[in-house]
């Protein structure tokens, strides 16, 4: 009997380690697929649109050798709404890169904290997201959609 | 713990119990494991101002030879009259130079940028963003020619904070884009902004002296805008823009009309070019900055007067 639950509880905890460590090992998709898609599938209030590469790299502080591709949709300055989503080198850029986007997060709450008060609200329910080496952020109105496109795409 | 008596013998039976509470957690681990392969986002996904660590705040990237500051800052568009300097005179020349106009066929390329910054307020971040430009510039949200020298908007490259008007030396610009007033149009003192506007002027001239000087006219607003909003109107973006003209003359600068080229047959910025009345969308950024590309060759045959 007490071999029959040792091994049980082996079993089982060798399942939960593997369930624990996550399967994002194998997210694959197309950076540009998914914002065009949060691009049009959510609304926004301002006009969004997309700025080069290297532009969103220095814009984020970020080094151009820790992208592998990015597409980045960003206001005219009446808002801050904002779409990016970036695919990095490897798994310690993709860290930089999670970490520089929080960054952008926090930078732009103390901006528009004075500048414009109303975008404040956005801004705290971002959506930041780290799946493999995939780094999306989705500031906009509706954080709950934003969030259901991007699961469909780093599941 | 139970005990049974066998021939004589009372010995404790070894109870299970702690197989079974290890049993019963590793159970759950494997409930919160399956909920989790399920809901992969979970893990790595958290909203806003709850789960973000709180640390320093990178207000802005500092700009080197090849790359573009855009900073946070926070200043407010709406009208500070709280915030404005106190009141004190000036005497500007009440006439402008005549315009010189650029033509289409003249415009630049890109590398005539190369030795040019850009400083000023949202506007200019919308322009140095959506073009591309990566030569140092200096520009953030509600800038004002006040938080010009006071607030600490702009990161070096050890990581403390300054001013723009200390960020910007050091540097060998032979042409720099200048743009303030829509920050400004509240205040209740308008010589008090052109006095300050002044002041930036005479500073930059000073740290670089063999500059261009190129003061941008304050963009119109969208007639909308115009119409509902008494502090942004174009009637007194227009007063404005003369007395930045009539700054321009004075301190040797150059004044570029460029509001001219933004307005529609009611004197506002065109509907379609912005969506809230006074950013503009990117389309029209790049007109912007195209525009300056056209006035390029002007630019470089003048040290002052105005060009659109």
């Amino acid at each position: 009997m007490k071999k029959l639950i040792c091994l049980l509880l082996s079993g089982l905890l060798l399942l939960g380690t593997a369930g624990c460590s996550g399967n994002d090992e194998n997210v694959s998709f197309n950076v540009a697929d998914l914002a065009s898609d949060l691009r049009d599938s959510l609304t926004f209030q301002d006009n969004i649109a997309e700025i080069e590469p290297e532009m969103a790299c220095t814009l984020y502080g970020i080094k151009e050798s820790d992208v592998e591709d990015t597409v980045v949709y960003i206001s005219g300055g009446a808002t801050a709404e904002e779409i990016a989503v970036v695919k990095a080198a490897d798994k310690d850029a993709a860290k930089a890169v999670q970490n520089a986007l929080e960054d952008r997060v926090k930078a732009q709450e103390k901006s528009y904290k004075d500048y414009n008060p109303g975008e404040l609200d956005k801004l705290g329910k971002a959506v930041l997201s780290k799946a493999g080496n995939y780094v999306v952020l989705c500031i906009s109105s509706d954080s709950d959609a934003a969030k259901k496109i991007i699961s469909e795409y780093i599941k | 713990m139970s005990t049974r008596r066998s021939s004589g013998h009372y010995y404790k039976q070894k109870s299970n119990a702690p197989y079974i509470i290890v049993l019963v957690l590793a159970v759950a681990l494997l409930i919160l494991a399956i909920i989790y392969f399920f809901n992969p986002g979970m893990g790595d996904q958290f909203h806003g101002s709850s789960s973000i660590i709180s640390s320093e705040i990178p207000s802005s990237v500092m700009p080197s030879s090849s790359e573009v500051l855009s900073s946070s800052s926070t200043a407010s568009l709406a009208p500070e009259s709280s915030s404005a300097p106190p009141a004190s005179s000036i005497s500007v020349p009440s006439s402008s130079p005549a315009a010189t106009s650029s033509k289409d066929s003249d415009a630049v390329n890109d590398s005539y940028f190369n030795d040019s910054t850009f400083i000023g307020n949202s506007l200019i971040e919308g322009l140095v963003l959506y073009n591309n430009i990566t030569v140092p510039s200096f520009c953030t949200k509600g800038m004002n020619v006040n938080k010009y020298y006071t607030e600490d908007c702009m990161t070096l490259s050890n990581g403390t904070t300054t001013t723009i008007s200390e960020a910007v030396k050091g540097y060998d610009f032979k042409k720099i884009f200048i743009m303030f007033g829509i920050n400004e149009i509240g205040w209740p003192y308008e010589n008090v902004f052109v006095e300050k506007y002044g002041e930036i002027v005479d500073d930059l001239k000073s740290l670089y002296p063999d500059a261009k000087i190129c003061i941008q006219s304050i963009l119109p607003v969208t007639k909308t805008k115009s119409d509902s909003d008494s502090t942004f109107s174009n009637d007194k973006i227009d007063h404005l823009n003369q007395l930045i003209s009539d700054m321009a003359a004075e301190k040797g600068a150059i004044y570029l009309n460029i509001a001219k080229s933004f307005k529609d047959e009611n004197g506002a910025l065109f509907a379609d070019a912005s969506s809230e009345g006074i950013h503009l969308t990117k389309e029209y950024y790049i007109k912007w900055y195209k525009l300056l590309a056209k006035m390029g060759p002007l630019i470089d045959k003048s040290s002052s007067g105005t060009i659109e």
